[in-house]
This record gives structure tokens, C-alpha cells and sequence, in this order.
């Protein structure tokens, strides 16, 4: 076995002992876990930038020994690890300033040859928002992007899960271990994250998910996106840690944008009104993407920009065709239907209502409406939500 | 000499027959009550006592001791009190002793000697005329209640001398101790208000009649003023009329929980009970020490009504899983146990989230998870034992102002016709079965009595898969597409009535994405 990761793995956990300032100070003196461990304990106490106590910490974990045991459990459980000292160590990452020593994580790291594009935004997110991030994480996917999000409840959550369910990939920056699933109600979630692309954490494995983590998270989020998405967020919110980071790091960031009454969108109308782009359709996002150029270009072998790897990906047909015309939408009824729909969703007694108006003679009633309807929703033409009926977007 | 007369006590909604013995012998001159009696029932010596003394009868100095058999069981309550009375004086050869045999005395005493009303009198009659007792003394203020029994001699009295005199052989007014048909008397009367009232909502109306049919259980959701509350009252005007034996059932509990009085001594009409959501355990299950009937009882063969369905108490909610399963409830108390009768249909209304408006996107700010954490308090068990759910939306002020009555909306009597229709149908498929509704089918009987087409199967699969629907939800629908079909006539579950029925299939399939 590869001893050298018990050296980086050791130095990793010590990161819980020290302040993150002192850890990455450690690091860039010594260049290597390996040569702190095996420098004389006179030597660490000797470091100017080190107190007393943090001294002590360094030697008192050097005397515990190397985590044998804690590594082989990881193993077990499909946690891998990756560290700055490693040529694998992401890019994206790398390119922060101050990046995290270790990387934990389980399936795989986003593929730094594909264009990523985070989305963020509420938890506690409108009907409005959960269709954008759907469609959003739906066509961005087909467009062979992969999204990077926060794997939580609300858009975090939808628009990865459309991700993965229109075969894309992608990857779930956690605050918590890489091993512990939060919240408890997307286990589900993670587990496909797992197969089809990677939960990442910059904790050590185990760690509970607490309130002080997750700025830390929002920060791998931005770093791992070439782009950041916000859909819905208030005026103040967590999302915004999130974009500031990305300003930061130099990413770009686009908003949906929202009602100006609209509590929810107030922080994504702000946005924009400070020079965010404005993402009304995925293509907005796609262009954007393309006309950039690979930020860590000098990482690849190959020379393309960030279009020419979007049209490559594209190429593979992943964007499926148009929608087939269903024999039931030459039917007349379905066509009122769909028309009354595409101008307001409405409910199935409005509707009811509207279409007896418009045909008096027709002879609708409830039932035969429900019964259209209910076909009509089984053939993805129509959707519904809480009894409201409108066409998907 | 031992003289006796038969009287019972009120235990959960039967009644227990007691015999009453009264002996009177030389010794010192003292009232003494035997047979594991509580404290009222000891203190009915006092009561005897001092009512005798009140119309002029004396008691002699003799030791009476009196036994209330089997004196096993514990006694309680204040309705022994006449049979006491009526075996004490046939003791002191006051009446004669041969006029107690075959009689049934109950009814409580106050000092003067007047006979006050007492609770359960319909169970008492009942167990009397089983016991093959020809005449029932009860207090002229539950004797019309009583005389809803046939075959069965009813004395209503009004003080310990009317009984005295009835004893002793005087003919009271006849009139009042005949059987009387209330039944047949209050039969036409419904006093439900009509969904014609309603304006539009055609949706719902249609909802209720296939659960009035079937006999499922029902969910509405909707804004507040929608007309969940208004359209629920009217729900139990198209359930088909109570039927005669219904009617005595119900009568029962009515009377054991004392709320049948002269003025209305039968349940005519189904029953109609709308909690307040404070409700508590027991005021719902039933219980006390000695056990009452709760508010679900009270719901037998008639409608519960949980308005604000979320609000009540999940404890309060999680009680009605078991009567909505076995059609009783049993309620275990060291004095023992007894069974409520609880077939009631359950129609539950909430507003769709903590605002009321959600999905309407103008109105509604409540976010994903608030309408998700909102409903979530109706449990995914309670859920399971709904077929119907529903939703209704907020009414267009001026549909309400430009009203006119078009011959298009469902008025109560037409509903009924309906439901009537669907129930005679049901009656044939069940009749010998020990199944009466749609909503009672075991997936068994589904298959026997469901039987699906090409397309239709065909159509289900579809669902089954594009709506991941569980196993259960499929078996709701079919159930709730057979009770479609019974309203429109069909011999066979057709593709529109499955269709319709998927439609209202369980939110926890709906709203919870």
C-alpha cells in the first residue's frame, strides 16, 4: 500500500486541530506531509508561526501516529481522497486562492475538460423556481454540462436531480462529510450522485453537517463551476455567499430573473440589476459558456475552447429531438385544451369553464375533462401541480 | 318474602340486565344494598326512601335489604332507582307481588317522587324485549324513545304514584303505551341543505357523489372559502336514507351517550359530526371510566367531518386509524371492555398550505418544503385509508354575482338519484358477500369484480409506471373507477372512468414531488 497517503491523510486530519491559516502555513514551509511528520519534534516547535499549543498539537498527533485504520475503513466505504500535494488534485481548485489541502469524496471529480455550471439558490423555493431549476438542470445536462450544486432541498436538489435524470452528470459539494447524507431526505439523491457523478466535501469523513460549514462548502460550489446559476433566492440569503466567492474567484453569474413583487426573486432581480447576466432560457447560459475561453487551459493536452468542447458534446446527440406529435394532439378537444393551457394554467373547473364557453355545443363535462387531462399528463403534455393545470415549461 | 323486578344498567351501548331483589323481614329497621354497588346506586336508598315518604308512604320499621343481581358486576348510575322502588313496595305488599313478574323498570328518583329521565333507554328496551319482557315502567321523559321498539309494552310515569296506580291495576292514558313508527313518521324529512346552493364547483360535487356511492373516504383541499365546510354539510342529504335497522343502531349510541330526548327519540337522518380541531383522544375514540361513545361513534353510518384536518392533534388523528379499518372501536377500561360501533365515512378538508392558495402563484408565497412540512401532518397511514382527494379552487366573484341557476349543476336530489343507483348496483354485486360498498373490496374482489380490458390494462400499466404509483394507490383506483362506472350506468370499468379515477388519487402522489 501506498504509504504516502497515510503521510497526507495524517496531515489532512490535522486540519481539525489547527486554524486553517496555521495548517496551510505548515504546509507551504515543509512542502510535504510527508517531511512534517518525520521532522524532529524540535524542528516544529522551532516554526515562528506556530504557538505554543498549536506546536504541541503537531507533535501530539505525530506521536498518535499515522491513521491506518481510519484510512482502510474509508477505503471500504468508497471514500477517496485527493490532496494539493497530488497531480490529480482539481484544477479548478487549484486555482483559488488558498485552496483546501484534502479533498474527500465519493464517485468521481467533476471531468476538468467539461464545462460545469453551478446552480444555486433557495431551499424553500416557489413552484416558479422548481420548474426553472428543473429545466435548467434538464437542458444544461442534455447540453452536456455538468452541474455542480449543493445536493440540498429545494434547487440544489431539483436541479441535480433533473441533471442526473436527463443522463447528465453531476456533483454535490457537501457540508458535511463525504459520508454523511444532508439532508436526511435526499439520500436518495446521493446515492445516484454517487453512481453518476461524485459528492465532494472538504471535510474530514464523519463530520456532521453544521450551519458554520457550509460557507466553506459554497466556496468548493463556485470553485468547481465555470459559471454560477442563481434561480430564486431573497433579497438576503445563503446564495449570496455563494456569489461572492464566484466574483471572486472570477466566475461568471448568471439569474433568473423574477416578478419585481416577488419575494423570492428580489435577490436574483438584484443580482442583475449588478451586471449579472440574465439567464432566461438555457441557451443564454450555453452561449455564455462558449464564448469563453477554458479558464485552466494550460491543464489539457488538447487545445479547444470551452465552444468547441460544448459543440463536441453536443455532437454526441445528447440533446434528445424534437417532441414527437402524439395522435392525441391532432384531436380537437386536446388541441382547446392545450391552447387554453399555453395561454394561462389554469385549474380543471376554469378550464371547464373556458372551454364551455368557447363551445357551447360540445357538451363538456368534469369527468370526460379529468379523463382527458389525466391522458394528456401521462403523455408529458400537460402538468400538474396541486390541481393546477399548465404545460410544461 | 323476596319480590323482584328485572332492570339493567347502560355498559359501553348494550345494556346489562340486572335483577333487583327485595327482602323485608323482622330486625332492626334498616335499609341495606347488596350487589357491588357504587355510590350512586347506594345512595338510591335515600333517594327511595324520602320520595316514598313524599306520596304519603311510610316505611314500616322493618330490615329491607336489597340486592341488585348478578352481584358480580359492578352497578353504577341513578336508573335503578324505580325498580327499587316498585320491588321495595310489592316487599311491603304495598302492590301486588305477581304484578312485577315480567316487568322492566328503569328511571331515576327525585325526593318528591317525580321519575326523571336516565340515559341508554333504546338499549334497556331493546334487551328487555330479548329478555321476552312484555312491559317496560320508564320515565314518561324517555318513553318515546322506548316506544320506537315494536312488540313491546311501554308505561311512561311520571311520579312513583302514576307507577303505583299502573301497578295496582288503573289503566293509564292508553294511548301512550303503543308502538309508534317514528320511523316511518320522520322518514321524508331531510333536512340537509342542497348543493344547489353551490355555485360551480362541479368538480367536488362530483367527487362527493362517487364517495357517497361508494362509501369512500374523502379529502378535499382547497382555499379557505372555497366551499369545503358548505359543501361537506350538504355530503350526508345525498347518502341514500338511513334504513330501519341503521336508524335503531344509531338510536343506540344516541341514547347511551343520553343525547335522544321526547322531542327527537330516534336518529331519522344520517348523522352528520364536525369536530372542532381541538378535539381531543377521547373525545373522539370514546372512553371515561365507564365507557362513553365518542364522536366517531356518534358518526355511524353517517359523515365525519374533520374541517382543518391538519390542526387536530396528531394523536386525535392517528386514533381513527383503527375504527376506519375495522368499522368499531374498542375501548378496554379495568371495568372491562366494550365495542363502539364506528362505520363512518371519513371526509377530511385542509387548505393546501399554511397560506390557503398554493399552487394559485399570484397568491401563494409559501415555499416547497412549508407545503410539504403543512401537509405532512396527515400521516401517510391515515392517508392510505383515502380514496377520494380533491381539490377546489377559489370562486370568481362574478360567476357568484351572475349566478343563474343553469340546468347543468348538480342539485341534491339529482346527486341522489345517482348514488341511489350506484348502490343498488352495489347491492347486486355484494348481496352475498359480507362486503355492502365499492371501498370495501380486497384486492381479491377487485379482481373478481374488476375486470379489466385490453386498453384498460393496458392503460393502468401506463400509469402504473409514468405515475409511480404503489401498489396500494392502484388498487385504490380501481376501486374508486368501479364506483364511477356504478354512477354512469356502465356494466364494465371503462378507460374514461379509470382515467377520471386516477385523477384523484392521493396527494402524497400529487403534491409532494
Amino acid at each position: 500500500m501506498d504509504k504516502n497517503i497515510l503521510f497526507k491523510i495524517w496531515f489532512a486530519l490535522l486540519e481539525a486541530g489547527l486554524p486553517p491559516k496555521k495548517h496551510e502555513a505548515l504546509y507551504k514551509d515543509f512542502g510535504s506531509a510527508q517531511i512534517i511528520f518525520e521532522s524532529s519534534d524540535e524542528l516544529i516547535k522551532n516554526r515562528k508561526y506556530l504557538s505554543m499549543c498549536e506546536a504541541e498539537e503537531v507533535i501530539n498527533a505525530k506521536k498518535r501516529g499515522l491513521p491506518v485504520n481510519d484510512e482502510a475503513l474509508w477505503r471500504k466505504n468508497g471514500i477517496r481522497f485527493v490532496c494539493l500535494e497530488d497531480n490529480t488534485y482539481p484544477l479548478r481548485l487549484r486555482n483559488i486562492t488558498t485552496p483546501p489541502y484534502a479533498i474527500w469524496f465519493k464517485g468521481a471529480l467533476p471531468e476538468e475538460n467539461t464545462a460545469s455550471v453551478g446552480i444555486i439558490g433557495s431551499r424553500n423555493c416557489s413552484d416558479y423556481g422548481r420548474r426553472a431549476a428543473t429545466y435548467f438542470g434538464t437542458e444544461l445536462a442534455k447540453a452536456g454540462i455538468n452541474i455542480i450544486s449543493g445536493m440540498a432541498v429545494g434547487i440544489d436538489g431539483l436541479s441535480q436531480t433533473a441533471a442526473l435524470n436527463a443522463e447528465g452528470k453531476s456533483y454535490g459539494c457537501l457540508g458535511s462529510g463525504p459520508d454523511v447524507v444532508y439532508p436526511a431526505a435526499n439520500k436518495e439523491l446521493y446515492n445516484t450522485l454517487v453512481k453518476k457523478g461524485g459528492v465532494i466535501s472538504q471535510f474530514i469523513p464523519g463530520t456532521p453537517s453544521t450551519a458554520s460549514n457550509f460557507p466553506m462548502r459554497n466556496r468548493l460550489i463556485s470553485a468547481f463551476s465555470d459559471l454560477v446559476l442563481v434561480i430564486e433566492a431573497r433579497e438576503r440569503s445563503g446564495t449570496f455567499i455563494t456569489v461572492g466567492y464566484a466574483l471572486e474567484q472570477g466566475k461568471d453569474v448568471y439569474a433568473v430573473p423574477g416578478r419585481i413583487d416577488d419575494e423570492l426573486s428580489a435577490g436574483c432581480n438584484r443580482l442583475i440589476r449588478d451586471g449579472a447576466g440574465i439567464a432566461a432560457c438555457a441557451d443564454d447560459v450555453i452561449f455564455e459558456l462558449q464564448g469563453k475561453a477554458q479558464a485552466h487551459r494550460h491543464g489539457f493536452n488538447d487545445d479547444l475552447t470551452m465552444a468547441e468542447r460544448i459543440q463536441k458534446e453536443r455532437g454526441k446527440g445528447k440533446r434528445s429531438p424534437a417532441p414527437v406529435k402524439l395522435p392525441e394532439e391532432r384531436d380537437p378537444v386536446n388541441l382547446m385544451i392545450l391552447k387554453a393551457l399555453s395561454e394561462k394554467a389554469s385549474d380543471a373547473e376554469n378550464l371547464l369553464k373556458k372551454l364551455s364557453a368557447e363551445a357551447p355545443d360540445a357538451g363538456f363535462n368534469i369527468q370526460t375533462l379529468l379523463a382527458r387531462l389525466m391522458v394528456l399528463q401521462m403523455d408529458g403534455r400537460v402538468e400538474e401541480h396541486g390541481g393546477l393545470f399548465s404545460l410544461p415549461l | 318474602m323476596v319480590t323482584e323486578i328485572m332492570s339493567g344498567g347502560i355498559f359501553g351501548v348494550e345494556c346489562r340486565p340486572v335483577r333487583v331483589e327485595t327482602d323485608v323481614s323482622n330486625g332492626l329497621p334498616m335499609i341495606e344494598m347488596v350487589g357491588r354497588l357504587s355510590a350512586e346506586v347506594k345512595e338510591a336508598s335515600k333517594r327511595v326512601r324520602v320520595a316514598l315518604k313524599n306520596v304519603d308512604i311510610n316505611l314500616p320499621p322493618k330490615r329491607i335489604t336489597i340486592n341488585l343481581a348478578p352481584a358480580d358486576e359492578q352497578k353504577e348510575g341513578t336508573g335503578y332507582d324505580l325498580a327499587i322502588a316498585l320491588s321495595l313496595l310489592a316487599g311491603l305488599s304495598l302492590i301486588p307481588p305477581e304484578s312485577l313478574a315480567g316487568r322492566f323498570a328503569a328511571g331515576e328518583l327525585a325526593l318528591d317522587g317525580r321519575v326523571c329521565r336516565i340515559n341508554g333507554i333504546l338499549p334497556m328496551v331493546l334487551k328487555a324485549r330479548e329478555m321476552g319482557i312484555k312491559t317496560c315502567i320508564l320515565p314518561r321523559d324517555n318513553s318515546e324513545e322506548a316506544r320506537a321498539v315494536s312488540g313491546i309494552e311501554i308505561i311512561g310515569v311520571g311520579n312513583i304514584t302514576e307507577a303505583l296506580n299502573w301497578m295496582r291495576g288503573k289503566k293509564p292514558q292508553s294511548s301512550e303505551s303503543e308502538f309508534k313508527d317514528l320511523f316511518k313518521e320522520s322518514e321524508k324529512i331531510n333536512t340537509y341543505p342542497d348543493f344547489a346552493d353551490i355555485h360551480g364547483q362541479e368538480g367536488l360535487k362530483r367527487a362527493m357523489m362517487i364517495a357517497a356511492a361508494g362509501f369512500h373516504n374523502l379529502l378535499m383541499i382547497g382555499p379557505p372559502g372555497a366551499g369545503k365546510t358548505m359543501a361537506a354539510k350538504r355530503l350526508p342529504g345525498i347518502l341514500p336514507p338511513i334504513t330501519r335497522e341503521e336508524s335503531l343502531e344509531v338510536s343506540k349510541i344516541y341514547s347511551a351517550a343520553g343525547l335522544l330526548d321526547n322531542t327527537k327519540p330516534l336518529v331519522t337522518l344520517r348523522p352528520f359530526v364536525a369536530p372542532h380541531h381541538t378535539a381531543s383522544v377521547y373525545a373522539l375514540s370514546g372512553g371515561g371510566r365507564t365507557p362513553k361513545p365518542g364522536l366517531i361513534s356518534r358518526a355511524h353510518r353517517g359523515v365525519l367531518f374533520l374541517d382543518e384536518a391538519v390542526h387536530f392533534s396528531s394523536q386525535a388523528l392517528e386514533v381513527l386509524r383503527q375504527p376506519m379499518e375495522d368499522k368499531e372501536i374498542r375501548i378496554d377500561r379495568a371495568t372491562g371492555s366494550c365495542i363502539f360501533p364506528a362505520d363512518f365515512m371519513l371526509v377530511a378538508a385542509i387548505n393546501p398550505c399554511p397560506c390557503g392558495n398554493y399552487p394559485d402563484p399570484n397568491l401563494c408565497r409559501c415555499g416547497a418544503d412549508q407545503v410539504r412540512r403543512y401537509l405532512s401532518k396527515l400521516s401517510g397511514p391515515l392517508l392510505d385509508r383515502i380514496d377520494i382527494c380533491t381539490e377546489m379552487s377559489r370562486l370568481d366573484v362574478k360567476d357568484i354575482r351572475n349566478n343563474k341557476k343553469n340546468d347543468d349543476s348538480q342539485c341534491s336530489s339529482r346527486m341522489r338519484q345517482k348514488v341511489l343507483e350506484a348502490r343498488s348496483r352495489q347491492d347486486e354485486r355484494f348481496k352475498d358477500l359480507d362486503i355492502r360498498f365499492n371501498s370495501q373490496m380486497n384486492p381479491a374482489y377487485i379482481e373478481e369484480f374488476i375486470p379489466l380490458g385490453g386498453n384498460e390494462a393496458a392503460f393502468m400499466d401506463k400509469a402504473y409506471e409514468k405515475m409511480h404509483l404503489s401498489l396500494r394507490s392502484y388498487h385504490k383506483i380501481l376501486r374508486v373507477a368501479r364506483t364511477i362506472a356504478d354512477i354512469d350506468g356502465k356494466k364494465d370499468v371503462e378507460l374514461s372512468c379509470l382515467q377520471e379515477a386516477l385523477c384523484y388519487r392521493s396527494i402524497e402522489e400529487r403534491y409532494w414531488t
